[in-house]
């Protein structure tokens, strides 16, 4: 038999073999570490938040307009975004409904919107992935005579260039 | 001569070694870039960092502050009730019911909660920790009454939890929610 041959086969062998694995490790910690982080479900609980801690004092709304307050969208520049009226990476719309022991939620105002609502029909198509981030959450809250009301809050987040890839 | 027989069962090892070591990489590039479709995502573990439920908490506290049937302060009547389950098993409840049913059945199937108020002036009211109550299921005939603390991990990690939420006034007696804590199912 040809050892020295067999050798050489073998170490050809072992090289390729490792080159694989190593190949392969690379391949899979840039695929995992590639990806970004997407924080867009907790950007748009803030901002719910935010719209909340605006219109509700400690359980009674306070009867502010959605435009009283003070959402500033012109928080990151990256790529294209832009602060433009229209063309903001957020969107946030506002009703507010009154509620009733027997009937539930009744008779809404006409919803404040703000931002682009663009990101609205986005979601419509699909919620998350390539498309915008929306969440919708209500409030119930009394009105200091004692009406009852919920608060309706829908808000959305596009930011696709950063958080999906 | 060399044996033919030992050479080709030296070989069949390597084959088989390579292809051992080919599939396992395959399956563990395709678990990474094709079938693991999890995203990254991002868990804050923290109680007090996590991302609170601010809506939900304002309605909590909101339902605490309206008045049941008889015109009382659903709030006030935990704070004299000495027994807080006897107290939601009357009418108090179908207000709870109502709300979170209409709001949070998704997001609260399960509603658990606890309060523990702390009287900020010299009017002083008893203590009331760890009260708890259940909306289970929100079904009036499916009420189920739990004891014990609701854990921010109980009972999957989904719990939201308040701390020194926030000051308010019953009847002249100024107090605060010092904690507060609703569970997910």
């Amino acid at each position: 038999m040809n050892k020295v041959g067999t050798e050489k086969i073998l170490a050809i062998y072992w090289f390729a073999v490792l080159f694989i694995v190593a190949a392969a490790v690379v391949y899979m910690a840039v695929a995992f570490y590639g990806k970004p982080y997407d924080v867009r479900d907790i950007e748009v609980n803030l901002l719910i938040n935010q719209v909340v801690d605006c219109m509700v004092d400690a359980g009674y709304y306070n009867g502010k307009n959605l435009n009283l307050c003070n959402l500033n969208f012109d928080v990151e520049k990256f790529e294209e975004w832009s602060s433009e009226k229209g063309k903001e990476e957020y969107y946030v719309e506002v009703s507010v409904c009154g509620f009733e022991l027997e009937k539930g939620v009744v008779g809404c105002d006409d919803p404040v919107p703000i931002g682009n609502s663009i990101l609205k029909q986005d979601c419509e198509i699909q919620n998350g992935g390539n498309f915008s981030v929306c969440l919708e959450k209500s409030v119930y809250t009394i009105e200091k005579g004692g009406a009852q009301k919920i608060i309706k809050i829908f808000a959305g987040v596009r930011k696709t260039e950063k958080n999906v890839q | 001569m060399f044996n033919k027989k030992a050479a080709i069962g030296e070989t069949m090892t390597w084959v088989v070694a390579t292809l051992v070591i080919v599939v396992i990489l395959g399956f563990s590039i395709f678990y990474v870039s094709l079938g693991w479709n999890g995203g990254k995502e991002i868990t804050i573990k923290d109680s007090n960092k996590q991302i609170r439920d601010v809506a939900a908490g304002q309605t909590f506290l909101a339902y605490l502050l309206s008045k049941n049937d008889g015109g009382e302060m659903i709030f006030q009547g935990i704070l004299d009730t000495e027994n807080i389950f006897e107290y939601h098993k009357g009418a108090n409840v179908v207000l709870g019911k109502k709300i979170f049913k209409e709001i949070y059945s998704e997001d609260y199937p399960d509603l658990k909660y606890f309060i523990v108020v702390e009287v900020t002036n010299k009017d002083y009211l008893p203590k009331l920790e760890d009260s708890l109550d259940s909306f289970s299921n929100i079904n009036p005939g499916n009420l189920n009454f739990g004891t014990g603390r609701v854990d921010t991990n109980y009972p999957s990690g989904k719990g939201h939890f308040f701390k020194e939420f926030v000051p308010f006034e019953v009847e002249g007696k100024k107090m605060k929610v010092i904690e507060m804590g609703m569970a997910k199912k």
